[in-house]
């Protein structure tokens, strides 16, 4: 009997040591959006878009997303405390010196413009004490402004709702 | 003095592993009775620490020289401070079970080393005072905590526990004791969206386990019915 308490006298003391609150669940942060660029004539092939400068509508830091690149898909943050997100998405991004290389007072902007809007719903999902919660977009809508001049020709939502980013959300046809 | 003798008998029946027969004395008197006490633990915490409140009485009847029905009911409320969660949790409990006292006394003592099994039970609820919605992405500056408390409905757990401990009489029949306690949850109902991440006499819970741990310090008082 004596040594069965001591056993589960020693036991307790040893399991009375707590785990590390550290987040280490997979999938635990809030989603970005995944967008893929497909060819608008021929709807299964990828196609990149050229020089591509991504901007948030009203961003409050004044801050673009993305650099200029060419790429064939773009992950962006969708804004957790309203229930929509605007980008500007302009292709062919340069900047034109006015033709004085030196005085960059005078430079503009130059490429396409298309503006994105998505409507969605958000819900909070509880992880775990040490991950907290994470946002998920339900219903999500996609739109975008038509100026005379798109380079958007058309999209497709593949997913309603965002969770995670193991596969692309929206298809955009260009 | 008692407790002087308690002790010195402790170390050497502690040191005596190998003659695990001690020689029953039949002639000794026991005293059976009602024993009620508090966990003095749990009214320092809630003198000492902001955002804590506890109590808890606790009892043993002793009806055989051996054996006693035991049990504690209390109620508790906490608060937790985790980094991503701060939430209030606040409900009442009962354990209720029975007490093997393994200490051979000597004279008319009535310490106790035991080992006891219980059944427990605690209903309470949470409040989400703030929290952490995770986002690693700071671009549209959304990324503070979350402070609209949310109230969850009551959640239910039970589970079977095992204690250890001792008692030993400080003065005529008042006793002061230590236990640890060892628990397995059973039935566990968890809220929408939400864990059940500490539960009033359950102790705080581990992601993917269902063990808990406990500890008390008590302060009893021995109410003597009969002697045989």
């Amino acid at each position: 009997m004596k040594k069965i308490i001591t056993i589960l006298v020693f036991l307790l003391l040893t399991i009375s040591c707590e785990k590390d609150d550290i987040c280490t669940t997979p999938n635990a942060d809030t989603a970005h959006l995944v967008i893929r660029f497909y060819d608008y004539l021929n709807q299964d092939t990828q196609k990149e878009v050229t020089n591509l400068l991504i901007v948030g509508v009203d961003n409050p830091l004044n801050l673009s997303y993305g650099v200029e690149s060419t790429r064939d898909s773009i992950a962006i943050p969708l804004r957790i405390l309203e229930n929509n997100t605007s980008y500007k998405l302009i292709k062919d991004y340069a900047i034109d010196d006015n033709g004085t290389p030196t005085d960059t007072s005078d430079d503009f902007a130059t490429g396409n413009e298309d503006v994105i809007i998505l409507n969605y719903e958000n819900e909070e999902l509880f992880i775990s004490k040490a991950c907290g919660f994470k946002n998920i977009f339900n219903n999500v809508n996609f739109g975008f402004d038509t100026d005379g001049d798109n380079w958007i020709l058309g999209a497709n939502v593949v997913n309603t709702k965002i969770e995670n980013e193991d596969n692309a959300h929206i298809h955009i046809f260009h | 003095m008692r407790t002087y003798i308690f002790f010195i008998s402790l170390f050497i029946s502690f040191a005596s592993f190998a003659q695990e027969e001690v020689v029953k004395d039949s002639s000794k008197t026991h005293k059976f009775g009602l024993r009620v006490g508090t966990d003095i633990s749990k009214l320092v915490k809630t003198t000492v620490i902001k955002d804590y409140a506890a109590f808890e009485i606790n009892a043993d009847y002793k009806f055989s020289k051996k054996y006693s029905i035991a049990g504690e009911f209390g109620n508790e409320k906490r608060t937790i401070d985790e980094t991503q969660v701060n939430f209030t949790t606040e409900g009442s409990y009962f354990k209720i079970g029975v007490d093997y006292n393994a200490y051979e006394n000597w004279l008319d003592m009535e310490n106790a080393i035991f080992v006891g099994l219980r059944y427990g039970l605690s209903s309470y609820k949470h409040t989400l005072n703030s929290h952490g919605v995770l986002n690693t992405d700071f671009y549209w500056d959304e990324n503070d905590p979350n402070n609209d408390p949310i109230n969850y409905d009551n959640s239910t757990t039970h589970w079977v526990e095992l204690i250890v401990g001792i008692k030993a009489e400080i003065f005529n029949n008042l006793y002061l004791g230590i236990n640890a306690q060892l628990k397995n949850y059973v039935g566990n109902s968890a809220p929408d969206n939400f864990a059940n991440l500490y539960i009033p006499g359950f102790g705080k819970t581990v992601e993917d386990s269902k063990w808990g741990v406990g500890f008390g310090y008590t302060v009893s008082y021995f109410i003597p019915f009969y002697k045989k």
